[in-house]
């Protein structure tokens, strides 16, 4: 009886547990979908998997500028997709200034038209324009360099700029920088902000769609007045933050262009993608030796940091491997060693002679840098002989942690004593606005800057979270760059600035990199964009189809 | 009953207002939104007069106040990143899309942990059930963002069953659903398991055994009825960890819900939209366990005057 029961038991409890795998491979059945997705459905919709953007709103002077509306809203000055310079077939056809650049006047394209149906672009666009992206909540970065001036249409297709003080470099901000995006006056007088924040209205060769929480999209134009129509109908850039993902949706082929950093590059090369790369180095990486805030006797110059000292600012310079660090932060290519950060071929005061010198004067050597550490004293001569690294998360160089952790490496193995301080990117930019950032700060100068603005940026007061090198000498050249108008004389002064700067070791200049981006090459066949733009990217619409 | 619901409900509030201390605190600990708002080249004097317009360099206790004053009535501020918009309208604009996914994850959850734990209590200490705690090892101490990632290369991407990431059809409900369930997953199982355990062994099992009731009846309709009473419970805590498992499987996922406004906000130090979220998050989870409470104490009398 017990056997006869135990086995009726064993029995149903068979049934009973086919049964349950029968219902949940049934019910998986349901969830699952009939048939795998093809991965390439259409070729005629583009999707990049992007970053996502710090803001989430239509009205670029008050989200932190980013490639977001590249596609649609126009710059008033057009770059060459390949050399980056600038051109006259954008919405500005020529520009002359004034012998001291205090006026800037354009000329306008003719018949230029809004999308969806706002009229011809003119000059009051351009004035109107001006107005939004200076106005007290404008939160662009380098907006000092817009504001203070004045701008007048002086007739429907001219329009003028003036300034108290000489703008040399404004064309940067109109083109590279793109601070300041053509939006339609004539949308703004019918719908106002909202209008603009429900659909805004461009001029370039994708009309907007939508902004939706984790994608913004867009259609192209088939009339645009340049005469290119771009090869997608459609255009789709996804807000994707984690890199995983990104590389999952380029190789499940959700994707077909998206940005990675470039250990996941190697990944996705390795899967038969290729990368896009843009024709000029879209930024240069340093190290800034903040807190020497020593002009004028501020009382935030601390002479006893370890970097006050020129042997170990010297001595930290000799003790990276920059060609071993090239090769771990970039295994993709397409970085050289630089011998100054903000010293570009053909800007103002660039010196041959010191990118010859670099190896000899800054090069890895590791028995010179402890000789000049024992020269300096260091670590007993040091109240504190602690460097601080600074270990930050900067948009659009997510090489930054490793970048870090290698240079602790190699300072520790010198025999520095090294310390990491974790602050996040807005916390940087708040100690530097404090004159409180006693600390090695990673610098990314994207795009590199014209020298006057970069030296501006990077090397006078008032103090911002780059902020390293300051001293009256400095000071004093700075100035007289800023205000001079004669182009031979800038270019010694800047001359000058760069080797002053160059023989104090105020900085550790690290690599220019150009911008690499990982593309299907079944569905896309290139991208020609310069690289001359904060992000990077530009020129959507010479996104090339795979045919 | 009434006097029960009263002071559940007075507990909830003080619960709400320590949060509010709790959520206004750690944003402001995190540092000022000043810093994220003004252009890299700002001076000290344009950090100092945007924090005057915000109100930030008030004393923190009269700043706390007003913000007190304000999420009374429903205004808890115009969001920093997204001009324009209020801070709440922000949040409840993603709200729907996090509570779609965590409905469902709670579903999948269900489907997959009640069967287990019930077969593996009808087969203890046979390979089914070691194989059963296995799961629930791994579903505790697999970290969420990990599975996350696993299941989109497994299934999206060697595989191509489901879609890597996104909202749109059903097919994108089931990775994202599967991880964050899947910590439900091993819990429910357990509670179910053991629950099942002690049903078993009661006399009215035995006596509906020995009256020739067919095993399966006995097993899920007699037994598993009277062990659900456990697991109904844990419900309520579910409802927090699926909120709270939101923040990072959406992110993952680029899925459009509130966890994932609850990063974007974080990096842009957008304070109103935090603690929108927060807030948000923890009424959602006290109604759930206001709720858990009252059909607890209406289904058992003695809850109500202990």
């Amino acid at each position: 009886m017990k056997v006869r029961y135990l086995t009726q038991t064993i029995r149903n409890a068979r049934v009973q547990a086919l049964s349950a795998i029968s219902a949940m491979v049934f019910t998986l059945g349901l969830i699952l979908p009939s048939g795998a997705t093809p991965a390439m459905a259409q070729t005629d919709k583009l999707v990049l998997a992007l970053t996502p953007p710090s803001g989430q709103s239509t009205r670029f002077w008050s989200t932190p500028p980013s490639w977001l509306f590249d596609p649609s809203l126009e710059s008033l000055v057009e770059q060459d997709p390949v050399t980056g310079e600038y051109t006259g077939n954008g919405l500005a056809t020529s520009w002359e200034h004034n012998k001291d650049f205090t006026e800037w006047t354009f000329k306008l394209r003719k018949g230029v038209q809004f999308h969806y149906g706002f009229g011809e672009f003119t000059a009051a666009d351009v004035v109107h324009s001006y107005a939004l992206h200076t106005g007290p909540d404008s939160t662009v970065p380098g907006v000092a360099q817009l504001r203070g001036g004045k701008a007048e249409a002086l007739d429907r297709y001219t329009v003028r700029f003036t300034y108290d003080k000489p703008r040399v470099r404004l064309l940067f901000m109109h083109a590279a920088r793109a601070l300041m995006k053509i939006y339609s006056k004539a949308q703004f007088d019918k719908e106002g902000l909202k209008g603009y924040d429900r659909r805004f209205a461009g001029t370039g060769h994708f009309r907007f769609v939508s902004l939706e929480p984790t994608a913004i999209r867009y259609e192209r134009v088939d009339n645009h007045y340049s005469g290119i129509v771009p090869d997608f109908r459609e255009m789709e850039m996804r807000f994707v933050a984690e890199n995983a993902t990104k590389l999952a949706m380029l190789l499940a082929g959700e994707a077909h262009i998206t940005e990675l950093p470039r250990e996941l590059v190697v990944d996705a090369l390795k899967a038969g993608m290729k990368t896009a790369q843009s024709a000029k180095p879209t930024m240069q990486t340093d190290i800034v030796f903040n807190g020497l805030y020593c002009e004028s006797k501020d009382p935030n110059c601390r002479r006893d940091l370890p970097w006050f000292d020129v042997r170990i600012r010297e001595a930290i310079n000799r003790s990276l491997n920059r060609q071993e660090m090239l090769e771990v932060l970039f295994p993709g290519g397409g970085a050289s060693l630089a011998a100054r950060h903000s010293m570009v071929r053909g800007n103002e005061g660039y010196d041959p002679m010191l990118v010859e010198r670099f190896e000899a004067e800054y090069g890895y050597d590791l028995e010179k840098a402890k000789q000049l550490m024992w020269h300096a004293g260091y670590p007993d001569s040091f109240k504190d002989p602690t460097i601080t690294l600074i270990m930050t998360a900067i948009p659009g160089q997510p090489e930054i942690p490793l970048q870090m952790e290698m240079v602790h490496q190699y300072l520790t193995k010198v025999g520095f004593k090294v310390k990491f301080k974790e602050v996040d990117h807005a916390g940087v930019g708040a100690l530097g606005r404090a004159r409180k950032l006693y600390a090695l700060n990673p610098l990314r100068n994207a795009p590199p800057r014209p020298t006057e603005i970069a030296f501006r940026a990077f090397y006078s007061n008032p103090g911002g979270p780059y902020q390293g090198w300051e001293d009256d000498w400095t000071s004093a050249r700075i100035k007289e760059m800023v205000n001079s108008v004669d182009m031979k004389e800038r270019d010694q002064i800047a001359r000058r600035l760069f080797n002053y700067l160059y023989e104090q070791y105020v900085d550790i200049p690290l690599f220019e990199v150009f911008t690499q981006i990982p593309y299907n090459p079944k569905v896309v066949s290139g991208w020609q964009f310069p690289g001359a733009t904060t992000s990077g990217y530009s020129h959507f619409h010479l996104i090339k189809a795979a045919k | 009953m009434r006097r029960f619901l009263a002071i559940r409900i007075a507990q909830s509030l003080l619960a709400m207002l320590a949060i509010s201390v709790i959520a206004f605190g750690m944003t402001h600990l995190s540092g000022s939104p000043v810093d994220s708002m003004l252009p890299e080249d700002a001076g000290p004097e344009e950090a100092a007069q945007l924090t005057r317009e915000l109100g930030l360099d008030r004393p923190i206790h009269v700043q706390y106040f007003k913000f007190l004053g304000r999420v009374m009535t429903g205004n808890m501020g115009d969001s920093i990143m997204s001009p324009g918009a209020s801070a709440l309208g922000v949040v409840m604009d993603r709200m729907p899309a996090t509570l779609l996914l965590g409905g469902f994850a709670i579903i999948v959850s269900t489907i997959i942990a009640i069967p287990i734990g019930v077969l593996t209590a009808v087969y203890r200490d046979t390979a089914f059930d070691a194989a059963g705690k296995i799961i629930a090892l791994l579903g505790q101490a697999a970290p969420p963002f990990w599975l996350g990632i696993v299941l989109i290369w497994v299934f999206g991407v060697t595989l191509d069953w489901f879609p890597t990431s996104g909202r749109g059809g059903f097919s994108h409900f089931v990775l994202p659903a599967i991880a964050m369930g899947w910590f439900q997953v091993a819990a429910l199982m357990r509670i179910t398991r053991s629950s099942m355990l002690e049903v078993l062994d009661s006399e009215y099992i035995k006596l509906a055994r020995v009256k020739g009731v067919p095993e399966w009846r006995i097993i899920w309709v007699h037994a598993l009825r009277n062990a659900a009473i456990a697991p109904l419970t844990y419900f309520g805590v579910i409802a927090g960890i699926i909120l709270t498992g939101s923040v990072v499987i959406e992110t993952v996922f680029v899925w459009p819900g509130a966890g994932q406004l609850a990063v974007e906000a974080i990096r842009a130090r957008d304070f109103p939209v935090v603690q929108a979220v927060v807030l948000t998050f923890a009424a959602v989870f006290i109604l759930a366990n206001l709720l858990v409470d009252t059909l607890y104490a209406y289904v058992d009398p003695r809850i109500r005057y202990r």
